[in-house]
C-alpha cells in the first residue's frame, strides 16, 4: 500500500508538461462581448457581408439562451463579459508566405510543444495548421496539397478566398441555433481550419491542426468545417495545448464535417488543455460542437477521441446518418484526474436504410475527478435494418473519483438492433498481481492493463498520434491506483 | 399546470387523523406541481392526461360500492380487496401470529403514530414523482408489520379494483419486516373503465428479512396508471422483485430499492407489452448505499401496435460502497413499425472497488427461429406470438404464484395472438 500512496502522490503531483507561455506580442480585443466585438473581429477578417451578418444573427439568438445544465458538470458561472474573444499574435499585417515569415518565437512554442512544423511534416508528410490563440499560424504543405485540388487552409482565409463554399457548407450541420455554446462559437469564431477535399480525390496526406490558447483572458473559439465531395477520402488529425494559468479559460469550438456519397472522412482528436492544478484551480473549459452529416450514401465518418486534458470537458461529437449505407463511428478514451470533470459521449442518428454505427468509450477516471458518459441512439422510422452496437467501459481509480454512464436509445424501426454494454470496474488484484509477479514494477503493471484496456480506440488512430496518445495516458495515471 | 383547482378541493375535504401527512403532501406538490417534459425523470411521458384526470376526479372522494363482490380465500393467498382506492366494505384483514394489518382509514389510535412517522420519513421527490399528491390524497391503505422471526407461508394479496367509477384512488401500503422474517406480498391491479391509479409502497425490510414481492398490473386500457414502490433493506436482507405491467392506456412505475446495510442483495424481474394504444414508463433505482451490497437486475419489453415502451434503469454506487457487485439486463422487442421502444440504463458510481455491468438491446426476432417454426408447419402469426412468449418466458416464471402465472401467460397469449394478426409485416 504503501508505494501505491507514494506513486498515487507522485501522479497528483505530476505538473503539466506544455504550460509554458510564449512571450510574444498580441493584438487583443479588451474582455467584452457586444455587438460592436462581433463587428470588429469580422472587420478584423476582412469579411464578406454574408458572414458579418450570420455572426449577428447567432449573436442576437445566444442572447436569448441560457447556459445549458443538463450535464454532470459544476463550475462557477462563467463571466462572458470577461473574456476577450479576440487575440491575434502581433505580426506583419499580410501574415505569413511561409513557414519563413512565421515570428521564430511561435516555432520555438511549437518545438517545445514536441511539433517541429518542418521536422514532423517532412518526416510525418502531415500538413499542418496551426491555430495560435485564435489566429491561424502556418499551413504547411500547401502546395502538395493545391497539386491534388484540396483545399487546406485557415478558416479566414477560406472565407476570402473560397466564399461560395464556405456560404454553402457553414452552419449547416451544426447551425448557429444549435446550442448556446454553437451560438456564441457563430458570433465570435476567430479562425480555424477548412478543408475540402474534391470529387474522387484521396488526400495525399493526414491533415492536421494544433491549437494553442497563450494570451491570459481570452478564450478561444476556432471552427473547422471539413467537406469531403463524392468519393473522396480524408484523415484529419486535431491537437491541443495551453498554458497553466491560475484563472479558468474557455475554449467553445465548432468542427462540421460533410461527407457526399461514397467519401470518408476520419476526425482524430488528442485533447490536452491544461487540466488545472491539483485543487481544481485553473484549466480550461472546453465546450465543444462537433457533428458530423453523412449526406451520400456509402458515407462514413469516424471519431476518435483522447481526452486527456481540460478542467471541464462538454463534447459529444455526433454523427447524423443520413445516406443510405453511411456509417458513423466513435472511438473515444477519456481520462479525467484530480477535479477534472468530463460529460462526453456521441450521438448516432440513423435516418438512412441499413445505416450502421459503432460507439466504443473507454474512461479512465482517478483522483477526484468525476466522469460521464452520455449518448444518444436515435432510429428514425426510415432506418430500415439500421445497426448500432455500443460500449462503454470504465475504470475507477481511487475511493473519491466517479464513473457515470447515461445511454439514451430512442427506437421507431422494428428492424433495427441497438445493443449497448456497459462496465465500470477497478483494476482487479488478481491482474495486477499477475504482471507484477512476473517482474513487472507497478507503474509499468498498471501503464500495460491500462493501455490494454484502450487499446481498441489506440487502434484506431494514425500511427503517430497512437504513440502520442499511448504516452500522455502514462503521465496521466502513472500509478494511480489506489 | 393549473394547480389552484386542486388546491381547492383539497382545502374542502375533511380533516382526519392524516392531516399532517397530507399537509406536507399538498405543500410538496404544490411547490413543484405536475411534473412536466423538463424533468429528466419525465422526458418521454407527459405527465398533462394525469394531471387532467387528477383535477377531474380528486373532486370527489372515491366510494367503495357496498356490492363489491369480497374474494375468497382461495387457499393460495390471504386476500385483501380494495375498490376505488378504499378497502371493500366487509372486507376482513387477515390475522395469522406475528402479522398485523391495519386499514389506513380505520387504523387503531396506537398505531397512527407510526403511519405518521413512515408518511412523513418517505423519500418522495416531487419534481420526479407523484408521492406528495398521493400523501395529500390518500384514499386509504394498508400499514403491514410482520414481527420478527415470523414466517409467512401465504402471500398477502392486495386486489386493487375500479368499478368502472370516475375515481382517483391513491392507495398508500406501509409494509415493515421484521428482521429475520420472510413474506410475499402482491400488488394486483385491475378492473374496468377510464380509472385513474396514483399508489405509493414503501417497505422496509430489516436485517436477515426476505422479501418476495409481486405487482401485476392487468387495468383496462382507458385507466391511468401511476405507481412508486421504495423498499429499503437492511443487513443481510434479501428481496426477490417482480413487475409485470400489461395494462392501462398510460403507466408509469417507478421501483427503488436502496441497499442501506452491508450484505444486503435484490434481484429485480420486469415485464411490459405496450400495444394498442399503450404508453408504458417503467424507472427503476438501485442504491448501493453500503459495503458488499449486491443486485441483478433484468428487464424485458415488447413494444407493439401504436405501443410506446420506455425503460430507465439507474445503478447508483454511493460514496464507501466497496464491494458493490450490479448487473442490470434490459431486453426489447420492438414488433410494428409504428412502435416505439426507449431506454436508457445508466450507471452513477462514487466508489471504485466495484463490479457494475449492464447491458441493453433493442430488436426483433430472430429469423432463423422464424423460419424453423415456419418449416414445421407453425403460420407466421402463431409462429411471431410463440417466440415473443418465450421471449416473456424468463421473467414470467419468475412470478411466485402459479395462479397468477397462469394468468398472465393467459392473458399474453391472448394479447400476442391479436396483436400478430394485426402487427405481421
Amino acid at each position: 500500500m504503501s508505494t501505491k500512496s507514494k506513486e498515487v502522490t507522485e501522479l497528483v503531483e505530476k505538473k503539466y508538461q506544455h504550460g509554458f507561455v510564449t512571450d510574444i506580442e498580441a493584438d487583443t480585443v479588451p474582455p467584452g462581448l457586444d455587438e460592436d466585438v462581433v463587428r470588429l473581429i469580422s472587420s478584423k477578417k476582412g469579411e464578406p457581408q454574408f458572414m458579418l451578418d450570420w455572426r449577428l444573427k447567432a449573436f442576437r439568438h445566444w442572447q436569448t439562451l441560457r447556459e445549458p445544465n443538463w450535464a454532470k458538470l459544476h463550475h462557477p458561472p462563467i463571466d462572458y463579459q470577461d473574456i476577450s474573444y479576440y487575440s491575434a499574435p502581433g505580426q506583419k499585417k499580410d501574415g505569413p508566405k511561409s513557414l519563413d515569415e512565421v515570428d521564430p518565437k511561435l516555432l520555438e512554442t511549437y518545438e517545445k510543444l514536441g511539433i517541429p512544423l518542418h521536422e514532423r511534416a517532412a518526416l510525418a508528410g502531415v500538413a499542418v495548421d496551426a491555430v495560435f490563440d485564435s489566429v491561424s499560424i502556418a499551413t504547411t504543405f500547401k502546395d502538395k496539397l493545391a497539386k491534388a485540388g484540396v483545399i487546406f487552409c485557415p478558416f479566414s482565409e477560406a472565407v476570402r478566398d473560397y466564399p461560395e463554399l464556405i456560404e454553402k457548407y457553414l452552419g449547416t450541420v451544426v447551425p448557429y441555433r444549435d446550442n448556446y455554446f454553437a451560438a456564441l462559437n457563430s458570433a465570435v469564431f476567430s479562425d480555424g481550419s477548412f478543408v475540402y477535399i474534391p470529387e474522387g480525390v484521396r488526400c495525399p496526406m493526414e491533415l492536421s491542426t494544433y491549437f494553442r490558447i497563450n494570451e491570459a483572458n481570452t478564450g478561444q473559439f476556432e471552427r473547422t468545417l471539413i467537406v469531403a465531395a463524392e468519393g473522396s477520402h480524408v484523415s484529419y488529425l486535431e491537437g491541443c495545448t495551453a498554458p497553466m494559468r491560475d484563472e479558468n479559460q474557455l475554449h467553445a469550438a465548432v468542427v462540421e464535417l460533410i461527407a457526399m456519397d461514397d467519401a470518408e472522412i476520419k476526425y482524430s482528436t488528442v485533447q490536452n488543455w491544461y487540466p488545472g492544478d491539483e485543487n481544481g484551480k485553473g484549466g480550461i473549459y472546453n465546450f465543444v460542437t462537433k457533428r458530423g452529416d453523412c449526406r451520400g450514401k456509402n458515407s462514413k465518418i469516424s471519431w476518435t477521441q483522447v481526452e486527456a486534458g481540460s478542467a471541464i470537458t462538454w463534447k459529444y461529437p455526433s454523427c447524423i446518418l443520413r445516406g443510405e449505407n453511411s456509417v458513423g463511428e466513435f472511438y473515444s478514451v477519456a481520462v479525467t484526474n484530480n477535479l477534472q470533470q468530463a460529460d462526453t459521449g456521441t450521438k448516432m442518428i440513423h435516418i438512412g436504410r441499413n445505416s450502421r454505427s459503432t460507439i466504443v468509450s473507454k474512461g479512465i477516471s482517478a483522483g477526484r475527478a468525476q466522469q460521464s458518459y452520455r449518448g444518444l441512439v436515435k432510429i428514425f422510422p426510415s432506418a430500415e435494418s439500421a445497426r448500432n452496437y455500443t460500449q462503454c467501459d470504465s475504470l475507477l481509480m481511487g475511493k473519491d473519483c466517479g464513473a457515470h454512464t447515461f445511454p439514451y436509445m430512442e427506437i421507431k424501426n422494428p428492424s433495427a438492433i441497438v445493443e449497448h454494454e456497459a462496465t465500470t470496474s477497478k483494476i482487479a488484484d488478481d491482474q495486477l498481481f499477475y504482471c507484477r509477479q512476473r517482474g513487472l514494477s507497478e507503474e509499468d503493471a498498471v501503464n500495460m492493463i491500462v493501455n490494454g484496456f484502450c487499446k481498441e480506440v489506440f487502434r484506431e488512430l494514425p500511427m503517430e498520434f497512437a504513440v502520442e496518445a499511448q504516452n500522455l495516458l502514462n503521465v496521466s495515471l502513472e500509478g494511480a491506483v489506489g | 399546470m393549473n394547480t389552484a383547482g386542486l388546491e381547492k378541493v383539497w382545502r374542502d375535504r375533511p380533516a382526519d387523523w392524516l392531516q399532517p401527512a397530507r399537509e406536507k403532501g399538498m405543500a410538496d406538490f404544490l411547490d413543484t406541481g405536475f411534473p412536466d417534459r423538463r424533468s429528466e425523470a419525465w422526458k418521454y411521458t407527459d405527465a398533462e392526461p394525469l394531471a387532467d384526470r387528477s383535477q377531474a376526479y380528486l373532486k370527489t372522494t372515491p366510494v367503495a360500492l357496498d356490492s363489491a363482490q369480497l374474494p375468497t380465500e382461495s387457499g393460495d393467498s390471504l386476500p385483501i380487496l380494495f375498490v376505488n382506492g378504499r378497502l371493500a366494505p366487509g372486507q376482513m384483514l387477515p390475522a395469522a401470529p406475528g402479522l398485523q394489518v391495519a386499514s389506513l382509514n380505520e387504523a387503531p389510535s396506537e398505531r397512527q403514530a407510526q403511519i405518521l412517522s413512515r408518511l412523513a420519513s418517505f423519500p418522495g421527490r416531487p419534481r420526479e414523482d407523484l408521492s406528495a399528491l398521493n400523501a395529500a390524497f390518500i384514499s386509504d391503505g394498508l400499514w403491514i408489520e410482520l414481527a420478527p422471526d415470523t414466517v409467512l407461508e401465504k402471500p398477502i394479496e392486495i386486489l386493487f379494483s375500479s368499478d368502472g367509477a370516475q375515481a382517483a384512488a391513491q392507495p398508500r401500503i406501509i409494509v415493515s419486516v421484521g428482521a429475520d422474517s420472510q413474506c410475499k406480498l402482491i400488488e394486483h391491479y385491475s378492473g374496468s373503465g377510464a380509472g385513474l391509479v396514483n399508489a405509493v409502497t414503501d417497505i422496509h425490510c430489516d436485517h436477515d428479512a426476505r422479501l418476495e414481492w409481486l405487482k401485476l398490473q392487468l387495468e383496462s386500457t382507458d385507466s391511468l396508471h401511476v405507481a412508486l414502490q421504495n423498499l429499503s433493506l437492511g443487513r443481510n436482507s434479501r428481496a426477490r422483485l417482480v413487475q409485470i405491467e400489461l395494462g392501462s392506456q398510460l403507466s408509469r412505475n417507478d421501483l427503488q430499492a436502496n441497499l442501506a446495510a452491508p450484505g444486503a442483495h435484490v434481484d429485480v424481474y420486469g415485464l411490459f407489452l405496450a400495444d394498442g394504444q399503450a404508453h408504458m414508463d417503467s424507472r427503476l433505482e438501485i442504491q448501493h448505499q453500503a459495503p458488499n451490497t449486491t443486485s441483478q437486475e433484468s428487464y424485458r419489453g415488447i413494444a407493439a401496435g401504436q405501443g410506446r415502451g420506455i425503460f430507465n434503469g439507474k445503478i447508483i454506487v454511493q460514496p464507501g460502497a466497496d464491494g458493490t457487485d450490479a448487473k442490470l439486463s434490459n431486453r426489447n422487442l420492438l414488433l410494428s413499425s409504428t412502435a416505439e421502444i426507449d431506454t436508457k440504463p445508466e450507471l452513477e458510481i462514487y466508489a471504485d472497488d466495484v463490479k457494475c455491468a449492464h447491458g441493453a438491446t433493442t430488436g426483433q426476432l430472430d429469423e432463423t427461429a422464424l423460419f424453423y417454426l415456419r418449416s414445421r408447419g407453425v403460420d407466421a402469426a402463431q409462429a411471431r406470438a410463440m417466440l415473443v412468449r418465450a421471449f416473456a418466458a424468463d421473467i414470467v416464471t419468475q412470478i411466485p404464484l402459479e395462479r397468477l402465472r397462469q394468468q398472465v401467460e393467459t392473458e399474453l397469449s391472448a394479447r400476442l395472438a391479436r396483436d400478430m394478426e394485426t402487427d405481421t409485416p
